[in-house]
């Protein structure tokens, strides 16, 4: 393994036995994967692709049935890498009948802290996912919201040099969200490598280094987000005034949208863009706006599994959630 | 930490996590109020049998710490480690630097506690309510006895909780096995069965006393004699009778019963590991 990198696998496989005659499904199929240290990793896919798949091989709850996981160069099935993980699951469900606080003191205990760094970090960690308040009231009557805070809160009272969270946005409202990308980026500041699994696109555009794209148990793509999205122009707005008709049916009626005097238009491609600001400016047409778009993260993901959307009105949230 | 000191630890927290769920379970509360209300009901049996009311309460509290311990173990047990893989609490477990050894040895030590400070808070209420009796002049055996608890009883109330220590060991490798349902019948069989392990042997050799023995036979003798070998043989841990009436068992027979208790329970957590270590949660 070389050296800086906090996440190798190698030819992973993972097979599920499913059914009454434990027939085999593969749910992971020859994974190659590598995270630097010091990034923040964004694990894409949608639903049943295999994300928690390879998580929870990772924090060696299953083991593969062919190939290795290592974490910083160790055997990720070893107690000893795990002491360097910090991992929350998705949906965590942590034992009701404790209050925050006690759990946290039961997770540090379990990560071989001693009981003073106990009582300190997890006040420190309650504090930063904003739980303070709620650190004496038992799990039982934790909101969603605050379980999955919880679960930010106990992967990283031991300060692990790599932080694994499975889905973390998922089920918080905007500000819970951007409290966790928050969360995030303050983790990498201070040093750790973050590897999470997502199929919410716009979070992964706004904080990740890399990202790997997972598409039924397969690693479609991984890299700079650079070189996942097409660079590209797809698309160009134009929005001008005073455009002649005979000009405008050459732009393509349907695309057209007129206000007055003023008409907006969607050209799709690189070199027609070019042609249709020389067509408005011969004609005696004036631009008011030329914005030229490049392929997003979310059709990259719709080019790369194949998948469609379903509604054609949906936003780009809104659209990652109708995938799965 | 080392390997050693970080087993220990990992275990103690596991283990103290067990027992505080269950200390925190109102079911438990519930179990034990009965068990005690029970116990105390015993001299209101007892004065139905003239001039053997000590006895009767005797007999009464050794089988309620039995009925009620097994209950709990039962109870508590058969969802024990299925309910952390149902909901996932596991997994933040297991991520961390905890082997699946350790986190069997933890939740059966939790429970294990949790049933015998039962037993053994009611098996304190046991004695003291004795003494009141006996220093009371209800129970007219204070002559006899010098008013002190007799030391068989003692010991009877030490094998009860050893008993625990096999029926929660066989609780935790069921529950890890299949759903809180089975477990709990499956316990439940075992421990009726173990408690009839004499009997399951003698017959296994009565059905072969015959002049003409088939394969049938042969095979039913199999199947009991491995039945009897693969089931808690029980009743050595049960000397209620004995205690009762004042009569000991030996030092080397007690501690051939406490050794026979911890090795199967060995056994068992062992096969329960083994379970959880090939299982992909």
């Amino acid at each position: 393994m070389p050296p800086g990198q906090a996440i190798q696998t190698v030819g992973l496989r993972v097979e599920y036995k499913v059914g009454l005659f434990k027939k085999r499904r593969v749910g992971l199929e020859a994974l190659d994967l590598a995270v630097q240290e010091g990034e923040i990793f964004g694990y894409l896919g949608p639903n049943g692709a295999g994300k928690t798949t390879t998580i929870k091989c990772l924090v060696g709850v299953i083991e593969p049935a062919a190939g290795a996981a290592m974490i910083f160069g160790r055997d990720a099935r070893t107690p000893d890498a795990r002491s360097a993980v910090g991992y929350s699951p998705e949906n965590p469900y942590f034992y009701e009948y404790l209050t925050g606080t006690e759990l946290l003191d039961f997770y540090g205990r379990l990560s071989g802290l001693s009981r003073a760094e106990r009582i300190r970090r997890g006040a420190e960690a309650l504090d930063k996912v904003g739980l303070s308040r709620a650190a004496d009231v038992r799990l039982g009557l934790y909101s969603k919201g605050m379980r999955q805070r919880l679960g930010l809160a106990q992967a990283v009272i031991h300060r692990p040099r790599l932080v694994i969270l499975d889905e973390p946005m998922s089920g918080l409202d905007p500000v819970g969200r951007s409290d966790v990308r928050e969360f995030i980026r303050d983790l990498r500041r201070s040093g750790s490598t973050i590897f999470f699994s997502t199929h919410i696109l716009s979070d992964v555009e706004a904080i990740c280094d890399h990202v790997g794209v997972l598409h039924e148990g397969r690693l479609i793509a991984r890299g700079e987000l650079s070189s996942i999205v097409s660079p590209e122009i797809v698309r160009t707005t134009v929005v001008a005034a005073d455009v002649p008709d005979d000009a405008l049916a050459w732009l393509g009626g349907e695309a057209v949208h007129r206000d007055g005097v003023q008409v907006t238009f969607h050209i799709e491609g690189e070199a027609d863009a070019a042609q249709a600001f020389k067509t408005v400016s011969d004609a005696g047409g004036r631009i008011l706006s030329f914005v030229a778009q490049k392929e997003d993260l979310e059709s990259a993901f719709m080019r790369l599994t194949g998948l469609k959307p379903s509604g054609a009105s949906s936003s780009p949230v809104h659209m990652a959630e109708e995938i799965s | 930490m080392n390997r050693c000191r970080r087993f220990l630890n990992n275990v103690v927290a596991i283990a103290a996590n067990g027992f505080r769920e269950g200390v925190r379970d109102r079911i438990l509360y519930v179990f034990f109020l009965f068990a005690l209300a029970v116990i105390a009901s015993a001299k209101l049996i007892g004065w139905v049998s003239v001039g053997e009311d000590i006895k009767v309460v005797r007999d009464i509290g050794l089988a309620s710490m039995g009925l009620f311990g097994v209950m709990i173990s039962i109870f508590v047990g058969a969802s024990l480690v299925h309910r952390e893989i149902e909901r996932h609490t596991i997994y933040t477990v297991i991520a961390r630097p905890v082997g699946r050894g350790e986190f069997i040895l933890g939740r059966y030590l939790g429970l294990l506690g949790l049933v015998c400070s039962v037993t053994a808070a009611m098996g304190l209420f046991f004695t003291v309510y004795q003494a009141v009796l006996v220093w009371s002049g209800a129970a007219g055996l204070s002559d006899v006895e010098g008013g002190a608890v007799p030391f068989p009883l003692v010991r009877a109330q030490i094998l009860i909780i050893f008993q625990f220590v096999v029926l929660v060991a066989l609780a935790v490798f069921f529950s890890s096995t299949t759903t809180p349902v089975l477990s709990a019948v499956f316990t439940f069989l075992a421990y009726v069965l173990g408690h009839m392990a004499g009997w399951i042997y003698r017959f296994s050799d009565m059905v072969l006393d015959k002049r003409s023995v088939t394969v049938f036979d042969r095979a039913v003798s199999l199947f009991l004699k491995v039945l009897y070998y693969l089931v808690p043989n029980l009743e050595t841990f049960d000397i209620k009778l004995r205690a009762v009436h004042n009569l000991d068992i030996s030092n080397f027979e007690f501690a051939c019963v406490l050794l026979y208790g911890v090795a199967y329970s060995a056994a068992v957590l062992l096969a329960a590991y083994l379970v959880l270590r090939r299982r992909q949660l």
